[in-house]
């Protein structure tokens, strides 16, 4: 062989191989990363060829068992008539054991068209109503796939009406629409907001984009327009980040190192994740935080009454020594209020006792008094 | 240069250039940190995949995508997996929480689950919500590497609640130890919650086969708690199969043995699926073998919501209890139905009341209400 033909069958060949290599590399390192997951798709797709098919629904006992083990694949469900997803639906919601629900539904969920949520909601609600709960993995999966096929009507719903609905639910919805049109997702999460549960969805969307880096968080966080309720949600997630990343801040060096003008709605994410963790360090940021410009005494309500009805007489004297006792004109909650209450129920003579030796101290020891 | 040198040193470039390009694919995910978000998002299965990350970067997953995988978490040491487990308690969200937190329980060792149990029971008592993934993982976990000791812990009132904590912990069992599981399971069960594990081993070992399932459940007919449950997974393989079943038909063709054990569990069941049906259903077999008062309340309330004098009458036709029977007072469902109409219509259920027989436990509990007029 000469050595020019040499040379170009080893630069073809070179190239070949190259990108062989580089495609083999792509499809093993895929599959590397999604080991479990396309374990359980061939496990779903099996299922599908034997039993529910293309625009069939499971045939005999063994599949309906496949279905509960394994679930139906969303692409199986999308393979469905609208009447069989919404027939299956039902049926699916009158499973009495939740696991054996939620495997049945979650991959039917996923395949419902935007024509057909409100009536899957529907059945669902009314199932339940009717006194066999749907397990919260059936609910968390149809708000995602509300958020996917139709965020504009799933805001109006839960706009309409917030009652039995949570924040996790609002996110779960976002996360949906994040996955199907972020653009108009963020978008909408820019503008003001007027309820926590579309706060709490408006949140996901603006700290998504941080990409696990705390600064582009509070960053994204600040460009926002003075919107308390949505920077107090993003804020909830910019906590969550620095806990976890890296070698992990605490909750007070998260809310130390703030940017100014954000601590004031850090200062009830903060104390709220305090009393999460430990009684001692929440009463000493509490007392140490006390005179903040975000101070929001309301968050501590639980935590008082908690802390209280473990050691009335300390807890209360504590509460009351705190800052804006006696400033009480806007009837806004004072730490000394939770804890008198917890102490009443527990011992009322002793409490009572306190209260008439306190009344100088505020309004409301004297109104404890009144109701006696 | 001769051919076959030639050939050798085509193959041998043939085979660098192979390399090569495979490796290049690693270097292209390293530089996605600059590529749009659009783009990363698109290809986030593998930027999610830390199993082959250095090790120091295990116990960082990022705050927005992280995610914890069982294999990545068994890398690390039983102080990295409970501290990051103290950590990812205190999140707000749910759903982030949950990547977190399933992955390190799915690699956690009997000693530091019951370290992990304390900690979320004690952040959950102080107000943060956890996805019910976490829970099913960690009762999962326990049935892997401990299922005595969680039941144990349970017993004392720290551990598993729900019907479905006690599903997901012989989940685990059954992974790890199914001969013992199946043991546990067809000893005596105390309780509801209980007799759903084991309903939930009894059933699965029938792969799906109806029959070989009313022959297991046959075999725990001497344990009617655990075979109203298997019962219950029974009926839900009908309903996740492809025709429409009638409860009522099947309940007919059940072995007579099957059937004491599957009353309560067809009352409650036609009850949520359609009250009528319901109603007609138990006219007609309030008096077989297996029926009781608790699992017919469901239905008289129903119905007292609809129609508080038709509701009156069905309980008219229920099984009367024993004229000594002082428990009927507080358990026969005609109480409440009675009691609501009284508070809700009085003069009809004081007209309707007087009519009734003297024995009835609704004038032995309200005929006082006759004798104030």
């Amino acid at each position: 062989m000469k050595s020019s033909t040499t040379g170009i069958t080893a630069f073809v060949v070179a190239v070949a191989a190259f990108l062989i290599g580089r495609m083999s590399s792509d499809e093993s390192s895929d599959s590397a990363a999604d080991a479990p997951q396309v374990l359980s798709t061939r496990v779903r797709d099996r299922h599908a060829t034997e039993s529910i098919g293309p625009g069939r629904a499971p045939s005999d006992a063994q599949s309906s068992w496949a279905v509960l083990v394994s679930g139906m694949s969303e692409i199986d469900a999308r393979q469905l008539s609208s009447e069989e997803r919404l027939r299956l639906l039902k049926r699916g919601a009158m499973i009495w054991n939740s696991g054996n629900q939620s495997a049945a539904l979650r991959g039917l969920i996923g395949g419902l068209t935007k024509e057909e949520m409100s009536e899957a909601t529907s059945i669902l609600g009314a199932v339940q109503d009717s006194g066999n709960y749907q397990a919260q993995e059936v609910w968390d999966a149809l708000w995602v796939q509300w958020g996917r096929v139709n965020p504009a009507e799933a805001m109006v719903f839960f706009e309409k009406d917030g009652s039995g609905k949570s924040k996790s639910d609002a996110r779960n919805m976002m996360t949906g629409w994040l996955e199907t049109d972020p653009i108009a997702a963020f978008a909408w999460a820019k503008t003001p907001k007027s309820s926590e549960l579309e706060a709490s969805a408006a949140a996901l969307a603006i700290t998504s984009n941080a990409n696990g880096d705390p600064q582009r968080m509070a960053a994204s966080i600040l460009e926002l327009p003075a919107d308390e309720v949505t920077r107090k949600a993003c804020l909830q997630d910019y906590f969550d980040l620095t806990t976890m990343v890296g070698d992990g801040q605490t909750t007070a060096e998260t809310y130390d190192q703030l940017e100014p003008a954000l601590q004031s709605a850090g200062w009830s994410v903060a104390m709220e994740r305090l009393f999460y963790e430990d009684d001692e360090v929440a009463k000493n940021w509490l007392e140490s935080h006390a005179d903040d410009a975000g101070r929001d005494y309301s968050v501590a309500s639980r935590f008082m009454y908690r802390i209280a009805a473990m050691n009335p007489l300390e807890t209360v004297e504590w509460a009351a020594s705190l800052p804006g006792i006696g400033n009480r004109d806007s009837g806004a909650a004072h730490p000394v209020d939770m804890a008198v209450a917890a102490w009443l129920q527990r011992d009322r003579p002793a409490a009572t006792k306190w209260l008439e030796a306190n009344t100088h101290l505020s309004p409301s020891i004297q109104g404890f008094l009144d109701q006696e | 240069m001769k051919t076959s040198s030639s050939l050798l040193v085509v193959a041998l470039i043939g085979v660098a250039a192979f390399f090569a390009g495979s490796r290049s694919v690693g270097r292209g995910d390293d530089s996605a940190g600059s590529q749009p978000d659009e783009v990363r998002r698109a290809g986030a299965t593998k930027l999610n995949d830390r199993d082959h990350a250095p090790r120091d970067l295990l116990s960082r997953p990022s705050g927005n995508r992280g995610e914890m995988s069982g294999m990545s978490a068994a890398k690390m040491t039983p102080e990295e997996r409970l501290s990051l487990l103290n950590k990812a308690a205190l999140m707000s969200d749910p759903s982030k929480q949950a990547k977190v937190l399933c992955g390190l329980i799915s690699a956690m060792t009997k000693e530091e689950l019951d370290e992990a149990t304390g900690r979320l029971l004690h952040v959950q008592s102080r107000g943060n919500a956890w996805s019910q993934d976490v829970w099913n993982a960690l009762w999962t976990q326990w049935g892997r590497v401990d299922p005595e000791g969680c039941l144990a812990r349970s017993a004392m009132g720290n551990g598993l609640n729900t019907g479905n904590d006690y599903r997901c912990m012989i989940v685990g069992w059954m992974e790890s130890d199914p001969q013992a599981a199946m043991e546990w399971a067809q000893r005596p069960k105390h309780g509801d919650r209980e007799a759903i594990a084991a309903a939930y081993a009894i059933i699965s070992s029938t792969d799906g086969d109806l029959q070989k399932m009313e022959g297991a459940i046959m075999e725990m007919a001497a344990n009617p708690e655990v075979a109203a449950q298997c019962l219950h997974d029974y009926f839900d393989v009908l309903l996740a199969g492809s025709s429409d079943p009638s409860l009522t038909s099947v309940y007919e063709g059940l072995d007579p043995t099957l059937q004491e054990a599957a009353w309560p569990v067809m009352m409650k069941r036609l009850t949520y699926m359609d009250v009528e049906v319901a109603a007609t259903w138990l006219e007609a077999h309030a008096s077989d073998p297996g029926w009781n008062y608790e699992a017919m309340g469901p239905l008289i309330r129903r119905l007292c919501d609809d129609d508080l004098a038709r509701a009156s009458e069905l309980i008219t036709r229920l099984p009367m209890p024993a004229a000594d029977d002082r428990d009927a007072l507080r358990e026969h469902p005609g109480m409440y139905a009675v009691g609501m109409w009284l508070g809700k219509e009085p003069a009809a259920a004081k007209a309707w009341l007087s009519r009734q027989p003297v024995d009835t436990p609704w004038v032995r509990g309200y005929g006082y209400t006759l004798r104030a007029e």
